[in-house]
């Protein structure tokens, strides 16, 4: 999904110069990709920079403040969302899942009924008679809830469904 | 009258003998009222009966009818004694007579009628059974006697009388519609009159009150009391029923154990009824119900009822977990010796019941089996573990139990089955607690009665029924009212929400599972689920602070211990805080315990086992030990680092580690932080060494300003003198003369007092960071193996050179000197970039840098000093040598008037050597026919000579007869010495400019040497960029055809592309060098002119033959040589023959550019 976003870039004196727009480029990427933000999720990658804005000098530090406008790919969860995403991690009380830079939690009351949490396999798995899963599985899951903070969001997803849980390969 | 009444008596016995055969069912229904409740409670009893009786009136109405005629005549034929025949009267047909037959004492009789007297006033008298017939017949017999002696006229007054005053109770006698306010007592009523007595002889004061009246009743003055009675619940008091307080004083006259004095006070008319009233206990057993024990060690515990077979008696089968005292027997006896006792207080461990653990302690003998495992012990018998009990109704308490859930999941054996718990127990025993915890906008589903299944959202919220926005259905945003106690708290999976109550308070997680009334959440502070009950919790909002509930530290906050412990906050629960301190240990504790330390996250950093920096944020992982990976939440004294793993479940994930074992898990990138003061600090050093310097110590000898007196001068504090009592870093404590307040300020903000003049300095001399500064400079002698250059210097047969140096390094109030050596901390770039001249292509000193003696030593024989100097150090000056070749060319061009900041910045003498060097050369090039001949040859700076080298070389060389020859040049092995072998010819000019030079003895040996140090400058710089050619070879010619690219410039840090690529791929020509950058014509279309860094110039290669070209590539012989391509053939060209050729020249197309003007 594509997002119009601002962003403010204090840049130091020393960059003031004939590469600064470079710099503050350069910072707006370092600033903003692969962060995550409440409003917007996930900022993967800046596509444009629209207007670089124009250079405020802050008193007292001598910082310039750009604030700049860019287009971006973000990634934001919806609850009801069916995403694809690895396994990363597998316990008693569910497996993780990571879908792009979004951990995805599946507890493992919202997995289908027959499938059981096995400790004793390498790696610990959920298995039922037809799927496994294990780290670095690939999972389709609906998200069922997300809860957002300031820099980091976490979704609750479910394969309790038809047709989600494991990718086959074929 | 006495006659009469004896034989009534032993009638009325007899009528109550009969009587039980109608009464005893109802008593078979009630039986627990019976027993919670006592005696004085039963009149309420007696409205129960009554009821019955109501139904019985429906039932036989004749009978009833027949009854009130009796009742009638009964009136007609009372004597002057109306008041004890209507007592009797109301014996016989009564219901409430009933308890009088059960409670055989006399009194308890006495009391019946009184209640039989109450109830008479209020309504129609129920008809008995057919069993009574009898008894009425005989009863008949009598009156119609009594009444033979009877005035007539007296019994139709008393008629008039009675009905006056009981018309208004009277009903028609249908006695289901007579609704209970006709019941209440008026003020045509007796009164109650309450009375105080000694607490506990309640009963035995009503019965001497009974007896007395009963023996007075027949006297010339009866004790006009109607009735007696207490209440257990109102200890202490007991109450007569009459018309005058005067009947109650006589009543109570006499009898021991009434407090008269404390009076006699009416009880209000609509106090009365709520008096008798009976609050009805709700006692409704059921198996699978929860309940709590009263009584003995279990008090309080949770129990479950299993068997209500025997309720009617009273007792009740319950199950709970055992409290059995397992201390060994030797022990028990050893604490009986200590007085202490059996029957201490200490209360056994509730666990369920271990045949083996028991036996052990006990003996084989006190335990039996039983059937079906079950196991007898100590009279009680225990089935899987618990004990199953029958206890009498009184010792539980069924209300308000209020069960946990982990005590129900203790009972269910298994904490993680939740399948087994009795839900619906659960719920009951919950539910009267709904609707404290509901709030408008709940959304709640309806899980009874008949608006089941329905969800909604509550809208308000009463005591008892709540009204509800429905959702979905026929019912769709209707207001529907519900009982309260019928819903319970709805919630999706998925949705975040927060604990309220119970062991996991504040807690807050997402909803994975609903079931019933337990819902199951994922936590999000650890990885770990919740069980909880819906009516527990509350939704959150998805954007949730977690853990920030208003208390002061939150998760992961640093905090301190004591002034040298640093802990971080794993956990917040409750009131008690979870730590993990610097050395690793964990515990917890209250937040008046610890101080919270000032957010320096931001700031923060560290050195990490590599000698990069890390900060909060960064990934690491330890280098040692487990190898735990984690991203660091907190760094304290650069020595302390917290992480923090969600993986890891020990500490809730977070662990210690000192920064020495870390390492970062992703390589540094070279790219610098633009958020850093200055990125050019983080650039790494050419040399190595001098950038890991530590940095100095800031604080050094700031402890000589304790006890100094100082005035304050600035901030709020402004004006005010003060003692320095401590120094912590940049901060003084002051112990203000004013008020003896000590307060921490800012060295800055303080100055010194000189106490008999009054007159103020600067704390230190040359203010803080001057003090630093120097102290730099100093640290860089130390460090600086220049420290010996001057000594090396000055044999220098050059002198100059010597020198030079010495100035340089000596005299260091130049901010390069301290820059360079300084490594990162003088915010000067040029230090820095002098440090990291590596990149420039200082062929000369990077050479010279790398070169043993030999290099200089061969030719001069008596400079070891530059070569060992050089050798060892990354020197600004040296450094600033590297980019001379840049002003060489520059100066050399411009006339050697140096119009360049570097110049002049660099100090006396880096600052003069450029243009000396290309003026000199710049003679040097005239001679040498050199396209840059129009170098002034002004400057006979003998001590250019060493930059010259550098600088010089490369106009020079190209047609510099002197050049080809040298057999010095010849054997250089790289691309760069082009640059360097130029010097040769430079020198060999310069040599013969001793007029210009002065006596410059260096001159001459200086090139011959230089070509060795070439193989090391090559290693050692990466100024090599594609082909072997440096990023600045434009630089170095002058009327070329480029090409424009991305930035062959080693850790630049200009952006890869020109102007993000505008014109990447064109060709320009340039004929002028600003600086380090080219001005650029466009071939294509000469209006396009662009200040392009050399940096993204490439040559252009000729691509036909007959196009004249000059070698930028090459040995030095071959570097400079203007030429014409002639054929190409695999990527190497054949050139034109020149005069003065030996035989073809062949040149890689890649060290050759073409001539832009002919």
């Amino acid at each position: 999904m594509r997002r119009e976003l601002t962003h403010t870039i204090l840049l130091h004196p020393s960059y003031f110069g004939a590469q600064l727009e470079d710099y503050l480029r350069q910072k707006l990427y370092e600033d903003v990709e692969g962060t995550c933000s409440g409003k917007h999720g996930y900022i993967i990658s800046v596509i444009t920079i629209s207007d670089i804005g124009e250079g405020k000098i802050m008193p007292s530090t001598g910082q310039a403040k750009f604030k700049t406008t860019y287009t971006a790919i973000v990634m934001k969860p919806f609850k009801g969302e069916v995403v694809d995403g690895k396994v990363i991690n597998v316990n008693k009380m569910g497996f993780l899942a990571m879908v792009g830079p979004l951990q995805v939690f599946v507890s493992s009351h919202l997995t289908h009924g027959d499938m059981k949490y096995d400790p004793n396999a390498s790696p610990p798995c959920y298995r039922s008679n037809d799927e496994i899963i294990q780290k670095d599985t690939k999972v389709r899951m609906q998200i069922v809830g997300c809860r957002v903070e300031a820099n980091d969001i976490f979704a609750i997803g479910t394969i309790k469904k038809d047709f989600l849980g494991q990718i086959r390969e074929d | 009258m006495s006659d009469i009444e004896d034989p009534s008596s032993p009638v009325d016995l007899k009528s109550e003998d009969e009587r039980p055969v109608t009464k005893k069912r109802p008593r078979i229904v009630d039986p627990d009222e019976e027993d919670d409740v006592d005696d004085a409670d039963e009149v309420a009893k007696a409205d129960d009966e009554k009821a019955e009786e109501d139904v019985e009136n429906d039932l036989d109405e004749d009978e009833d009818d027949e009854d009130d005629e009796e009742d009638e005549d009964d009136d007609e034929e009372n004597d002057g004694e109306r008041r004890r025949k209507r007592r009797r009267k109301q014996k016989r047909y009564r219901f409430l007579d009933v308890e009088a037959e059960v409670d055989d004492e006399d009194e308890e009789e006495d009391e019946d009628n009184d209640y039989g007297d109450v109830a008479e006033f209020i309504d129609e008298a129920p008809e008995e059974g057919a069993a009574q017939s009898d008894y009425q017949h005989r009863r008949l017999d009598r009156t119609i006697g009594r009444n033979e002696e009877e005035d007539v006229q007296d019994i139709v007054q008393r008629l008039k009388e009675r009905h006056a005053r009981t018309a208004a109770a009277r009903y028609n006698g249908d006695s289901d519609a007579v609704p209970q306010r006709l019941l209440m007592p008026g003020v045509n009523d007796p009164s109650l009159w309450r009375v105080y007595v000694k607490t506990g002889r309640e009963a035995a004061i009503c019965a001497s009150i009974f007896r007395k009246v009963f023996s007075q009743q027949y006297s010339a003055n009866p004790i006009e009391v109607i009735s007696v009675f207490f209440r257990d619940s109102l200890q202490g008091m007991i109450f007569l029923e009459a018309r005058q307080s005067a009947a109650v004083s006589a009543a109570i006259a006499g009898i021991v154990g009434i407090f008269p004095s404390r009076g006699v006070s009416l009880v209000p008319i609509e106090e009365m009824a709520p008096l008798l009233k009976i609050k009805k206990k709700d006692v409704n057993l059921t198996p699978g119900m929860w309940i709590r024990m009263k009584r003995g060690k279990h008090t309080g515990d949770l129990a479950q009822v299993v068997d209500t077979d025997q309720i009617t008696s009273g007792v009740v089968g319950i199950k709970f977990i055992p409290r059995i005292d397992l201390t060994p027997r030797e022990k028990r006896k050893e604490r009986a010796a200590n007085g202490k006792g059996f029957t201490s207080s200490i209360k056994p461990p509730s666990r369920l019941f271990s045949y083996d653990d028991v036996r052990k302690i006990y003996g084989r003998q006190s335990v039996r089996q039983g059937a079906q495992g079950s196991y007898f012990f100590d009279n009680d018998e225990y089935i899987d573990g618990f004990c199953v009990k029958d206890v009498k109704i009184n010792v539980i308490e069924s209300e308000n139990v209020n069960p946990t859930l982990e005590e129900i999941s203790r009972f269910s054996g298994d904490d993680q089955s939740t399948a087994k718990f009795d839900l619906s127990a659960i719920a009951d025993a919950n539910k009267n607690l709904t609707v404290s915890v509901l709030l408008p906008g709940d959304q709640v589903e309806v899980y009874e009665g008949e608006q089941t299944g329905l969800y909604g959202v509550v809208e308000t919220v009463t005591s008892d029924v709540i009204s509800i926005k429905a959702i979905g259905g026929e019912v769709h945003d209707q207001i529907i009212e519900v009982p309260s106690r019928s819903v319970r708290k709805r919630f999706d999976i998925g949705e975040h929400v927060k604990v309220l109550a119970g062991k996991n308070q504040d807690a807050t997680g997402m909803v994975v599972e609903v079931k019933g009334d337990v819902v199951t959440l994922m936590s999000d502070q650890g990885e770990q689920e919740i069980k909880v009950f819906s009516k527990d919790i509350r939704k959150a909002a998805d954007t949730s602070n977690t853990t920030k509930t208003g208390g002061l530290y939150d998760l992961h906050d640093l905090v301190m211990l004591d002034s040298t412990t640093a802990a971080v906050v794993t956990k917040i629960e409750g009131a008690l805080l979870r730590v993990l301190d610097q050395n690793g240990a964990a515990r917890s504790v209250t937040p008046d315990q610890v101080t919270l330390r000032r957010d320096n996250k931001r700031l923060a950093v560290a050195t990490d086992s590599q000698g990069n920096d890390m900060k909060v944020g960064d990934n690491m992982k330890e280098t040692e030990g487990e190898n735990r990976q984690g991203e660091v939440i907190n760094i304290f004294r650069s020595l302390f680092v917290f992480l923090h793993n969600r993986d890891l479940t020990e500490n809730n994930g977070v662990f210690v580690a000192r920064v020495q074992s870390l390492i970062s898990v992703t390589p540094k990138s070279a790219v610098s932080d633009l958020g850093k003061i200055n990125p050019a600090l983080n650039q790494q050093l050419p040399y190595g060494g001098a950038s890991l310097m530590p940095p100095p110590a800031t604080n050094i000898n700031r402890n000589r300003l304790i006890n100094t007196l100082v005035v304050v001068i600035k901030g709020t504090s402004k004006g005010l003198l003060g003692t320095i009592r401590d120094i912590q870093g940049d901060n003084a404590r002051v112990e203000l003369k004013t008020n003896n307040k000590t307060l921490t300020i800012a060295l800055t903000s303080l100055k010194r007092k000189d106490q008999k003049t009054g007159a103020t300095f600067p704390l230190e001399a040359g203010g803080g960071p001057g003090g630093y500064g120097r102290g730099v400079g100093a640290g860089g002698y130390d460090v600086n193996p220049y420290n010996g250059a001057p000594m090396n210097g000055g044999q220098t047969p050059g002198g100059f050179g010597g020198r030079t140096p010495a100035a340089r390094f000596g005299q260091t109030p130049n901010p390069y000197a301290a820059g360079g050596v300084g490594g990162g901390k003088t915010p000067n770039p040029y230090a820095a970039g002098a440090g990291a001249g590596g990149r420039t292509p200082a062929p000369g000193w990077g050479a010279g840098g790398k070169t043993p003696a030999p290099g200089w030593g061969g030719a001069g024989g008596k400079t070891p000093g530059w070569a060992g100097s050089g050798g060892k150090t990354p020197a600004p000056g040296f450094a600033d040598g590297g980019r001379t070749p840049a002003w060489g060319a520059g100066a050399a061009g411009m006339g050697g008037k140096t119009p360049n900041p570097y110049g002049a910045g660099a100090g006396p003498s880096g600052g003069r050597t450029p243009a000396p060097a290309g003026s000199t050369y710049g003679s040097g090039m005239d001679a040498g026919g050199s396209r840059y001949n129009n170098g002034p040859i002004t400057a006979p700076t003998p001590y250019g000579g060493p930059p010259t080298v550098q600088s010089a070389p490369t106009p020079a060389a190209p047609s510099n007869p002197y050049s080809a020859p040298t057999p010095y040049g010849a054997p250089t092995p790289f691309a760069g010495p082009p640059t360097y072998a130029a010097p040769t010819p430079g020198a060999a000019l310069s040599a013969p400019t001793p007029g210009l030079g002065g006596p410059t003895p260096y001159g001459a040996p200086t090139p011959f040497g230089a070509p060795t140090p070439y193989g090391g400058g090559a290693g050692s710089g990466p100024q090599v960029a594609t082909g072997g050619i440096p990023w600045d070879w434009a630089l170095d010619f002058r009327n070329v055809i480029v090409e424009v690219g991305s930035s062959s410039k080693p850790n630049s840090r200009s952006p890869l592309h020109f102007q993000r690529g505008a014109h990447d791929g064109k060709r320009f020509g340039y004929d002028q060098i600003n600086g380090e950058s080219c001005h650029c014509i466009s071939l294509d279309d000469s209006s396009i002119i662009e200040d392009i860094p050399a940096e993204y110039l490439r040559p252009c290669k000729p691509d036909q033959p007959g196009q004249v070209v000059v070698c930028i590539g090459g040995g030095p012989e071959q570097k400079g040589q203007q030429r014409t391509t002639r054929y190409e053939n695999d990527g190497s060209w054949m050139m034109e023959m020149d005069h003065g050729d030996l035989g073809a020249l062949v040149v890689d197309s890649g060290d050759l550019c073409r001539i832009w003007k002919m």
